[in-house]
C-alpha cells in the first residue's frame, strides 16, 4: 500500500471568491486522478499557537467520522481517510478556542497548518473579526443572550447590572450593593430562573455568590437561555437559565482590579492561573471582596416630628445598609493527560455580612436586622474527549457544599430614617435568630456521542440533594424536622443536521423528585418520617436554519418544570398543611427569531429579534383557609407574549453602538378564582399582570481611540442609557384613578471613561452611574441609589 | 451597505404578530360624585397579586355594583383588619409602627392622622369605651404578657399604654400566653380571655381563662376558667366574635382553636357573662357543633337584637369547606334556623354587617354573580339585595361609612 499525500484546499468564507476558480480546477483534476488512486488518503498537518509554538496533545477529529488523533510533541498529526471528499476537521485543546476547518481531501501534496488562539481574553481588542464563542452561541437554535465581557472588563458594574442591560432580562433591586433582587427572563422570575457557574448551580458556592455581587472580571462570558435550555444545564428551570462562563485558557495570567466609589463602596477582584506546562499542572484561583455602606440619600422620607405632632418629609442617608462579601475559590489539576483532558480538585469559601435597612417599602425602616452567611464546598471535575474511536466525550462533576446563614432580629426597636429609635417590637415581626443550614450533594455526568456525521447524542444526568435545616436558635438548638429534597434529572438531546444549513436539537428530560421530611404527628404524638417520589417528563426542540454564513432563522420550544420544594409539599405539620397533590409549576415556552450580520470594510452589523410565548401553569403560593391554616397550592397561571430585538454596530475600534428593546405582555391566565378549576371566572382573568415591567430598552454607545505615541495606549468613552416604562402596582382595570398606584418610569444614564496602557495591561476607568441623579424605583416605594461615581484600577498580565 | 434580509424582516413580522396589543388604557374614571354609605371590601386577582379593593355603595339592599374602575385600592395603606367607627377607619400598621385614622373620600383612602405606635406586637382585640375612646390589647414578644393601649380617636393621641397586670400564669408545660379578639367593655370593666400554649410544638393547654379587668387600671380582678375549650375569639378587626346585648349580657365565641396534646381540637363554643357578673355564666354553654350540626367558621358572631344572633359555620370539615349562616337564640343557646336561602359562600372574614335587626350578608357564591343577602330578624325573611358582579376571591368586610 502506498500513500498519496492529500491536497488540501481550505474553504473559508474570507477567501471563497478568490480561490473559487482554483478550487474547481483542482477539484476537477483531483477527481480525475482519484479514479486511479489507492483507497487511503493521508492528511498531514501541524498545529501551533498564535506565537508559533507547536502544540502537543491537540485533539484532531473529523466531524461525523470515528476518525481522530492527537498532535505529537512537534505539533504534527496524521489522519488517514478511506475516501476523498470535503470534511470538517475539529481542532480542540484545553485552553484554546476550538477551530473547525472545512477541507477537501484528495490526492496532492499540501499540508494543513492550523493556528489555535488562546481562549484567554485579549482585553485591548475591541473589534474581533471572526466569530467568537458568544457569536456562535447566538447563531444556535436556542434563544440566547451571549454577553462577551471582554469589551466591558473595565466597568465597575456587577453581573446583574450587565445582564439588566440585555434583552428580555429585568433585575429589580431593592437597594444598593448586595441588596435583594428579583431576576426575570421574559417575564418569569424567582424560582423560575436558575443560575449556573460553568454549568454548576451558582448557589452551591454559597449564598454570598449572587449576580449582584460577582465582579465582571470573574466571568469571560455570560449566557442567558431564554425559556428553552440545553440539557447540559440539567435543572428544573421554568423560565430560563443563566450560565456564567469563566476563563478556560491555559496561559499564565493575573487579573487584579479594585474599584472605589460613592457610598464607600469597594470592590476587589483577582483571578489568576499558573500553568506548569511540562507536567500539565494547573493552579487557578479567583477571589473577590465587596464592601459598601450603601449610605445613599433617601429623598423625601417620613420622620415623626414630635414638636409638630405630625410626620414630615426630609432627606436622610441610609444608616443600616452596610454590605460586605468575600469569596475565594482555588482549583488544582492536570490537563491534557492520556487518561484525562482535564481533572481538577477545587475548594471554595464564601462569606457575607449584610445589614437590612428596610422591609418591602421604605416606610418600613429597620435598624437592627442583620443577615450573614458562609458557604464552603469541595469539588472534583473530570473531562475526557476522544473516547471510542473519537466518538465519545465525557465530563463528570461532583461537589459537596455546606451553606449556612443567619437572619437575626433581636433589637426590639422601632427605627426612624433619622437613625433614632424607640422601644418596640421585633422589626420583622418575630424575635429571632433564624438559622438555615443546607448540606448539599451535587453530581453531574455529561456524555456526548457522535452517532454519524451530523448526528450527535448528548446525555446529561444530575443528582442534586439538599437538606434544609431551619430553626430559631433563640428557642431551639436545631431543626429536628428537616426536609430533604433529591432531584434527579436526566436529559437526552439528539442534534442533527438535516441539511448543511439546518440544525435541529431534540431534547427530552426526565425529572425525578424524592422528598422526605420528619414531622410531628399530633394524633400519634410522635415524630414520623414522610416520604414521596414523583416523576415528570419534559421535552423540547431547538432548530436553526442558516440562510448564509451570517444570518438565519430559528425556533425553539420546551415543556419544562419547576419542581416542588419539600416544605411546599409537606408543610410544617402545624400551621402549614401538607398537600400531596401539589404539582410542579409547568410551562410551555416557545421562541421564534432571526439574526442577520454583515460587515463591510471596518463596519460590522448584527441584528437579532425574537418573539416569545410562555404559558406557565400552577405557580405555587400559600393559600389561607378559613380555619387559619395555610396550604401551598398551584394557584395561578400566567401567559406571556412578547418580543425583543437588538441591533449592534461597530466601526473598527473607533465606535460601537447597541440598541435593544423588550416588550412583554404578561396576562393572568388563571381562569377560575384560586385556580379551582370551576366556578366563577376570576375578575382578573386575561388582565395584564401588574407590578411587572413590560417595556424596556437600552442604548450603549462607545467611542475609543488607540493613542499614537504611546505604548499600546487607548482611550475609551462609553455612554449607556436604560429605559423602563412605568407600570401599575396593582391591576389597572379595577381601581379608581385616585387610588391606582404606579411605579414611575426609569430613564438612567451612565457614562464611563477608561484609559488603558500597554495593550490593556494597565487600566483606569472612571464611571458615573445615574448621571442625572434620577429618583429611581424598581419596586413600589423603594428608592434606589442616586448619582454615584466610581474609580477602577485594573492590572492584567498574561 | 446594510441591507436587512427578507428572512429577518419576516421573523420580525412574525415576532410582532405574535404579540397582541390589546392594551386597555382605561385607567378608570371616578364616578363617585357623592360619598358612599357603605364599603364592601373585595379581594381579587391571582397570586401573588391578590389585592383588596373597597367598593363604595350607597345601599346594600338594592341596585348593582361593578368593580371596574370603581374600586378603591387600599393595599398600600390598609388591610382588612381595620377598626371602623363613625365613618373612619383606624389601623395599626405593625410593619411601619404607626397607628392611623383614615377616611374614604374622592375614590381614595386619605390619611386623617397617623402617629408612631409600637405598644403591642399586633392587634388582638379592641373595644370602645365611648365614641372617642378606643381600647386595644395585643401580645408581646416572648408571649409572656398582654399589652394595652387607650387611644383618644378624636385627638389621635395615646391616653395610656401598659401591661395588663395579674394575668394567670400557665403550667410549666404551656408557659406562653395568647390573647384573642373577644374583648368587650361591660359594667365598667373589660372582659377578655387568654389561653396558654407551648412554644415548641404549639399545642394549647386545655383551659379557657376569662378575665375581668379593671378600667382604666388594666388589672385582672377576676379569673374564671373552663376546660371544655381552649379557644379564643379570632383577632378583632378581621373578625367579630363577641358583643354585649341590649340586656347588658356579654356573649363570645371561641372560634380560634388549636391543637391540644394528643392532637385533638377543642370545642368552638359560645359563653356568656351576665350583666352585673364578672365570671362566666355557669348555667350557659353552647357547643355550637352539637347544636347546629356544623363547626363554626373563623369568627363571625353578631348580635341581631331581640335575643337573636347570626353565626357563620363551615359546611364540612374539609379545609376547602364553604360557609353558611345560622340564626340562633343567643339567650337560650338554641338554633332557630339555618339561612338556606343564602348560597354556600367561599371563605371570608367579616362579610356581614348588622344594623336595625337586619343582617347584610355578602356571600361569594362562586358563580360570578353575587348578592348582598338581607336577613330581617323581625320578619325572619331573606331577600336579595345589592348585586355584585365580579369573579372575586373573597368579600372580607362590610362597613358603614357615614
Amino acid at each position: 500500500m502506498h500513500h498519496i499525500l492529500a491536497r488540501l484546499i481550505l474553504v473559508s468564507g474570507m477567501y471563497t471568491g478568490s480561490i473559487l476558480f482554483r478550487f474547481f480546477t483542482i477539484a476537477f483534476f483531483c477527481l480525475a486522478t482519484f479514479v486511479n488512486a489507492q483507497n487511503q488518503i493521508t492528511v498531514l498537518g501541524g498545529v501551533s499557537s498564535a506565537a508559533g509554538e507547536p502544540l502537543e496533545g491537540v485533539t484532531v477529529s473529523v466531524k461525523g467520522l470515528s476518525l481522530g488523533t492527537k498532535t505529537e510533541k512537534d505539533g504534527q498529526f496524521t489522519l488517514k481517510f478511506t475516501k476523498p471528499g470535503t470534511f470538517t476537521l475539529i481542532f480542540s485543546s484545553v485552553g484554546y478556542s476550538t477551530v473547525e476547518e472545512k477541507v477537501r481531501v484528495e490526492s496532492g501534496s499540501s499540508k494543513l497548518q492550523i493556528t489555535l488562539q488562546s481562549s484567554t481574553i485579549d482585553f485591548n481588542e475591541v473589534t474581533v473579526r471572526g466569530k467568537g464563542e458568544a457569536q456562535q452561541l447566538r447563531e444556535q437554535g436556542f434563544s440566547v443572550n451571549a454577553i462577551d465581557t471582554k469589551k466591558i472588563a473595565n466597568t465597575t458594574a456587577d453581573l446583574g447590572q450587565i445582564l439588566n442591560r440585555s434583552t428580555g432580562i429585568k433585575v429589580r433591586e431593592q437597594g444598593g450593593v448586595g441588596s435583594d433582587f428579583e431576576f426575570s427572563i421574559n417575564g418569569l422570575s424567582g424560582k423560575s430562573v436558575k443560575l449556573f457557574l460553568d454549568g454548576i448551580p451558582l448557589d452551591i458556592l454559597g449564598s454570598a455568590m449572587n449576580l449582584n455581587n460577582i465582579p465582571i472580571n470573574l466571568a469571560q462570558r455570560i449566557e442567558v437561555y431564554k425559556g428553552v435550555a440545553p440539557v447540559e444545564l440539567g435543572s428544573d428551570a421554568l423560565g430560563g437559565s443563566v450560565n456564567i462562563v469563566t476563563n478556560k485558557s491555559l496561559d499564565n495570567y493575573l487579573d487584579i482590579s479594585h474599584s472605589y466609589g460613592s457610598f464607600q463602596s469597594h470592590q476587589s477582584a483577582l483571578t489568576g492561573q499558573y500553568v506548569y506546562k511540562p507536567a500539565g499542572l494547573v493552579i487557578k484561583g479567583s477571589t473577590f471582596f465587596n464592601y459598601s455602606k450603601n449610605n445613599y440619600l433617601m429623598k423625601g422620607v417620613e420622620v415623626w416630628d414630635a414638636g409638630k405632632y405630625e410626620y414630615v418629609k426630609r432627606d436622610f442617608r441610609r444608616f443600616h445598609d452596610r454590605y460586605q462579601s468575600l469569596m475565594g475559590q482555588v482549583e488544582v489539576g492536570l490537563v491534557n493527560k492520556k487518561w484525562a483532558d482535564v481533572i481538577f480538585l477545587g475548594l471554595g469559601y464564601s462569606t457575607y455580612d449584610k445589614q437590612v435597612q428596610t422591609g418591602v417599602r421604605q416606610t418600613i425602616v429597620y435598624g437592627g436586622v442583620v443577615k450573614d452567611g458562609t458557604g464552603k464546598n469541595v469539588s472534583l471535575r473530570y473531562k475526557k474527549d476522544s473516547l471510542l474511536n473519537n466518538r465519545l466525550s465525557i465530563g463528570v462533576y461532583g461537589t459537596y457544599s455546606y451553606d449556612h446563614y443567619v437572619l437575626s432580629d433581636t433589637t426590639q426597636r422601632k427605627y426612624s430614617w433619622d437613625g433614632s429609635y424607640v422601644p418596640g417590637n421585633p422589626e420583622t415581626g418575630s424575635y429571632r435568630m433564624t438559622r438555615v443550614n443546607r448540606p448539599r450533594i451535587f453530581t453531574r455526568f455529561n456524555g456526548n456521542y457522535n452517532l454519524a456525521e451530523n448526528h450527535d447524542l448528548n446525555l446529561n444526568y444530575t443528582f442534586d440533594q439538599v437538606e434544609n435545616q431551619t430553626y430559631n436558635s433563640l428557642t431551639s438548638s436545631g431543626d429536628d424536622m428537616p426536609g430533604k429534597l433529591g432531584k434527579q434529572i436526566v436529559g437526552l438531546a439528539y442534534q442533527m443536521k438535516l441539511f448543511p444549513n439546518w440544525t435541529n436539537t431534540f431534547m427530552t428530560k426526565y425529572y425525578g423528585i424524592s422528598m422526605n421530611k420528619r414531622q410531628y404527628d399530633y394524633s400519634l404524638s410522635k415524630t414520623v418520617v414522610l416520604r414521596d417520589f414523583q416523576n415528570y417528563f419534559g421535552y423540547g426542540l431547538a432548530s436553526v436554519y442558516k440562510l448564509d454564513n451570517n444570518s438565519g432563522i430559528k425556533a425553539s420550544y420546551e415543556h419544562t418544570y419547576r419542581l416542588q420544594d419539600v416544605n411546599e409539599v409537606y408543610g410544617d405539620g402545624y400551621q402549614v398543611l401538607n398537600n400531596m397533590t401539589l404539582k410542579p409549576e409547568a410551562s410551555d415556552n416557545v421562541n421564534i427569531g432571526g439574526f442577520y450580520g454583515a460587515n463591510s470594510g471596518r463596519q460590522d452589523w448584527f441584528v437579532e429579534a425574537s418573539a416569545f410565548y410562555r404559558s406557565a401553569k400552577g405557580f405555587i403560593y400559600a393559600n389561607q383557609y378559613d380555619n387559619n391554616q395555610l396550604q401551598y397550592q398551584n394557584l395561578s397561571n400566567v401567559m406571556v407574549k412578547g418580543f425583543d430585538a437588538e441591533a449592534k454596530y461597530n466601526y473598527g475600534n473607533l465606535f460601537n453602538a447597541l440598541l435593544n428593546i423588550t416588550y412583554q405582555h404578561a396576562l393572568d391566565n388563571t381562569r377560575f378564582v384560586n385556580n379551582s378549576g370551576s366556578g366563577a371566572v376570576s375578575a382578573t382573568y386575561k388582565n395584564r399582570i401588574p407590578n411587572q415591567p413590560w417595556l424596556y430598552g437600552n442604548l450603549d454607545l462607545g467611542l475609543g481611540k488607540n493613542l499614537q505615541n504611546t505604548r499600546g495606549g487607548r482611550l475609551q468613552f462609553t455612554w449607556s442609557t436604560q429605559y423602563t416604562h412605568w407600570y401599575y402596582r396593582s391591576w389597572e382595570g379595577f381601581a379608581t384613578a385616585n387610588s391606582l398606584a404606579t411605579i414611575p418610569k426609569q430613564l438612567v444614564h451612565n457614562v464611563m471613561l477608561s484609559y488603558s496602557m500597554q495593550k490593556g495591561r494597565y487600566n483606569a476607568s472612571l464611571e458615573c452611574r445615574n448621571l442625572t441623579d434620577q429618583l429611581v424605583y424598581d419596586n413600589f416605594r423603594l428608592q434606589k441609589p442616586g448619582r454615584a461615581i466610581f474609580l477602577k484600577l485594573r492590572f492584567f498580565i498574561i | 451597505m446594510f441591507k436587512l434580509s427578507k428572512a429577518l424582516l419576516g421573523a420580525m413580522l412574525v415576532a410582532l404578530s405574535f404579540v397582541s396589543c390589546s392594551d386597555n388604557n382605561s385607567g378608570g374614571d371616578d364616578p363617585q360624585a357623592e360619598p358612599s354609605s357603605f364599603a364592601v371590601w373585595a379581594q381579587l386577582g391571582s397570586w401573588p397579586n391578590t389585592n383588596y379593593y373597597i367598593m363604595g355603595v350607597s345601599s346594600l339592599s338594592t341596585g348593582s355594583f361593578k368593580l371596574e374602575g370603581n374600586g378603591i385600592d387600599v393595599t398600600t395603606l390598609l388591610n382588612n383588619s381595620v377598626i371602623t367607627r363613625g365613618g373612619f377607619y383606624y389601623f395599626y400598621n405593625t410593619t411601619e409602627g404607626k397607628f392611623g385614622k383614615y377616611k374614604i373620600e374622592n375614590g381614595a383612602v386619605t390619611v386623617v392622622k397617623e402617629f408612631p405606635f409600637t405598644n403591642m406586637l399586633s392587634l388582638a382585640g379592641h373595644t370602645w369605651i365611648d365614641d372617642n375612646t378606643l381600647v386595644m390589647i395585643g401580645g408581646v414578644t416572648g408571649a409572656k404578657a398582654v399589652n394595652y393601649a387607650v387611644i383618644n380617636t378624636n385627638t389621635m393621641t395615646t391616653t395610656k399604654t401598659g401591661i395588663v397586670t395579674g394575668l394567670p400564669s400557665g403550667p410549666e408545660s404551656h408557659p406562653l400566653i395568647r390573647v384573642g379578639g373577644d374583648i368587650q367593655y361591660k359594667d365598667g370593666k373589660l372582659y377578655f380571655s387568654v389561653i396558654h400554649y407551648n412554644g415548641s410544638d404549639y399545642t394549647l393547654y386545655k383551659q379557657l381563662n376569662t378575665l375581668a379587668v379593671s378600667y382604666p387600671d388594666f388589672a385582672v380582678t377576676k379569673i374564671s376558667t373552663d376546660t371544655r375549650t381552649a379557644g379564643l375569639g379570632n383577632t378583632s378587626g378581621y373578625y367579630a366574635t363577641s358583643f354585649v346585648d341590649e340586656a347588658g349580657d356579654m356573649y363570645f365565641l371561641t372560634s380560634w382553636n388549636g391543637l391540644v396534646a394528643g392532637g385533638a381540637s377543642t370545642k368552638k363554643s359560645i359563653y356568656r357573662i351576665k350583666k352585673g357578673a364578672d365570671v362566666l355564666d355557669p348555667t350557659y354553654y353552647m357547643d355550637v357543633e352539637a347544636e347546629i350540626g356544623f363547626v363554626p367558621s373563623s369568627g363571625l358572631l353578631m348580635n341581631l337584637g331581640n335575643g337573636k344572633a347570626i353565626i357563620k359555620y363551615m359546611t364540612s370539615t374539609e379545609t376547602t369547606a364553604k360557609t353558611r349562616f345560622s340564626i340562633i337564640n343567643i339567650t337560650t343557646g338554641k338554633e332557630l334556623r339555618k339561612l338556606t336561602e343564602v348560597p354556600d359562600a367561599a371563605s371570608s372574614e367579616r362579610n356581614v354587617y348588622v344594623e336595625g335587626g337586619k343582617a347584610y350578608i355578602a356571600a361569594l357564591s362562586g358563580t360570578g354573580k353575587d348578592y348582598i343577602w338581607v336577613y330581617d330578624s323581625a320578619t325572619d325573611k331573606v331577600t336579595q339585595g345589592l348585586q355584585l358582579e365580579g369573579g372575586y376571591t373573597s368579600f372580607s368586610r362590610i362597613d358603614k361609612l357615614n
